[in-house]
């Protein structure tokens, strides 16, 4: 992310627009890869993004420098991306108990009648459908965060435990399990 | 040194610690084939990690943000703390 100077950031929190589409510029594009690789799905990431930033902008007056700016709007959008896993998950429980797998194979697309989506949206699509991101969707949503601030995003090990109030120790541990986790998942032997 | 001590340390050297135990760990790792290529494996799911692409946000989402921030209050600051005399 963008650092945003400490002028615009007290304007943005009186509600300056102008000043918070500086802040809005500056962190969009990490929020969205963030977001992107945490849910596999171009739409509900962007839906998290803008529950992010509508957050950022809400809570903006109250945001007391303790911590980087970045680390904050980072701790939001993790929250916001797992409190959403965690709704979808509970949601496909409750699916299932209603129709017993009958929606098998079918995603966000196929459950839009008549909708076709444009090329970009086909490649973000089978982008999805990329065997690594396949594996980090498959982590429980606290090893997930971890290895997305640490390699999609490129934090450090203490911004990270800034970011979801851990102390490192437990940070490393989350990394070095996850890794073996993915590990497991990507080098499987072939089923002969 | 075992393995399976030696694959605890592998971690932290990937962390960029240099303990006495990653330093065992390399030694034991140079001459044990399973645990080399256990240190491959682990590298590569580095390497998968860091080149999955990054997105940029969709042009009208920033506006789209934009434009609902008009409808959004703002929360008022909590009182500022008092000041140390």
């Amino acid at each position: 992310m963008e650092r945003v100077d400490q002028q615009t950031l007290e304007l943005a929190q009186t509600g300056d627009i102008a000043a918070f589409s500086v802040v809005v510029e500056s962190c969009a594009d990490q929020l969205y890869s963030l977001a992107f690789r945490f849910l596999c799905n171009g739409p509900e990431a962007e839906d998290a993004v803008q529950e992010t930033l509508l957050r950022v902008y809400t809570n903006l007056p109250r945001y007391d420098g303790r911590f980087k700016f970045t680390t904050w709007v980072y701790r939001i959008a993790t929250n916001v991306c797992i409190d959403r896993l965690r709704k979808r998950k509970l949601e496909s429980s409750l699916d299932a108990d209603r129709d017993d797998g009958e929606a098998e194979g079918t995603d966000w697309y196929d459950r839009l009648p008549g909708f076709s989506p444009t090329p970009e949206e086909e490649l973000l699509r089978m982008e999805t459908c990329n065997e690594v991101q396949r594996a980090l969707a498959d982590l429980p949503p606290a090893y997930q965060s971890v290895l997305i601030l640490r390699y999609i995003q490129e934090l450090s090990l203490q911004e990270i435990s800034d970011i979801v109030h851990l102390p490192i120790t437990t940070i490393k541990t989350r990394i070095h399990r996850g890794r073996e986790a993915m590990k497991q998942l990507l080098m499987r032997l072939p089923v002969s | 040194m075992t393995c399976d001590e030696a694959r605890t340390s592998m971690h932290f050297h990937l962390d960029g610690d240099d303990h006495l135990h990653v330093q065992n760990a390399r030694q034991h790792t140079a001459s044990c084939m399973h645990c080399e290529r256990h240190m491959l494996d682990l590298r590569e799911v580095e390497d998968r990690l860091r080149t999955l692409k990054r997105y940029a946000a969709p042009a009208d989402l920033k506006e789209r943000i934009l434009l609902a921030v008009r409808d959004t209050t703002q929360k008022r600051p909590l009182r500022a703390r008092p000041q140390m005399p």
